[in-house]
């Protein structure tokens, strides 16, 4: 994609790509995020970076609420 | 749609780019009658974004030949008439892909209800995943580990319900008397000490690691 059209597009916030990463984006607003993240590198990145973090704090919570 | 948007657009002095619609509609209609510069321009366009959804969905396994048939199947309706709306391609391009994926699930569920293997676990992404990955999954399961031990039990609370009982913010929040921005501090602080905490552990590591 030309880096003009890409400069254009307005982009998600933390919150609702942690929401996404979580799968908890209300389903219309998840419509949208997934339709932008067909053409937005940034948001792709941001997305990959909270699928990471929420998936590291699962297992972490987990394991603090074992005791371990 | 959202917050924040790229200064560029204020400073640019450059002249408007393409509507989005304008465009979708010339490449549709450039598919249709058989033009490579539309066919090309769709896939410069969506590759990037098709490979992660799938990857993200599915995992790694087999990503090129199923962004390929994503394309084959995308193509091959618009070349029928199927899009009716050709400005909304985005929205038609998601759609397709998304019922790819549910395909692929479905037939991944079918296949082991079939085998009637109750030892099988129905995780359908990334069956066999890599060690680099695997290992990089545990460090930053760690370094979650450290920020989490290393909070006030009050935000460790808030977390644990957050990312692991998948409680709502405002149930959270109810619950433990706090206030949204007090919930959203507390998350924007751990994420921060994440950050942080995991710089340092991967720079001891890399200083760890003994010379090739």
């Amino acid at each position: 994609m030309r880096v003009k059209e890409v400069a254009a597009l307005r982009h998600y916030g933390t919150e609702d790509c942690e929401h996404y990463a979580l799968g908890i984006l209300p389903k219309r607003k998840m419509e949208r995020l997934e339709e932008h993240l067909l053409i937005c590198e940034r948001c792709r990145n941001r997305v990959a970076e909270y699928d990471q973090y929420v998936a590291a704090m699962r297992r972490a919570a987990l394991k603090v609420r074992k005791g371990k | 749609m959202i917050a924040v948007q790229d200064p560029a657009v204020e400073l640019s002095s450059a002249p408007e780019p393409e509507p989005a619609g304008h465009r979708w509609t010339r490449v549709v209609k450039g598919i249709q009658t058989g033009d490579p510069a539309a066919m090309a321009e769709m896939y410069e366009v969506f590759t990037t974004g098709i490979r992660f959804y799938l990857c993200r969905q599915l995992g790694p396994q087999d990503l090129d030949d199923r962004v390929h048939e994503a394309f084959l199947t995308i193509t091959q309706s618009i070349r029928r008439g199927d899009i009716r709306e050709p400005e909304r391609l985005m929205g038609y391009v998601r759609t397709v892909v998304r019922r790819l994926v549910a395909t692929q699930i479905e037939a991944v569920v079918l296949q082991r209800q079939r085998q009637l293997d109750p030892s099988l676990s129905l995780a359908v992404r990334d069956s066999n995943p890599n060690p680099e990955r695997l290992a990089l999954e545990r460090e930053r399961s760690k370094v979650a580990f450290r920020v989490l031990r290393s909070l006030p039990s009050r935000d460790r609370e808030v977390l644990v319900r957050f990312y692991l009982k998948e409680q709502s913010p405002a149930q959270i929040c109810r619950d433990l008397g706090l206030t949204a921005t007090q919930f959203r501090v507390t998350k924007s602080r751990a994420k921060l000490r994440f950050g942080k905490i995991g710089r340092a552990h991967m720079a001891f590591c890399r200083g760890a690691q003994p010379e090739a």
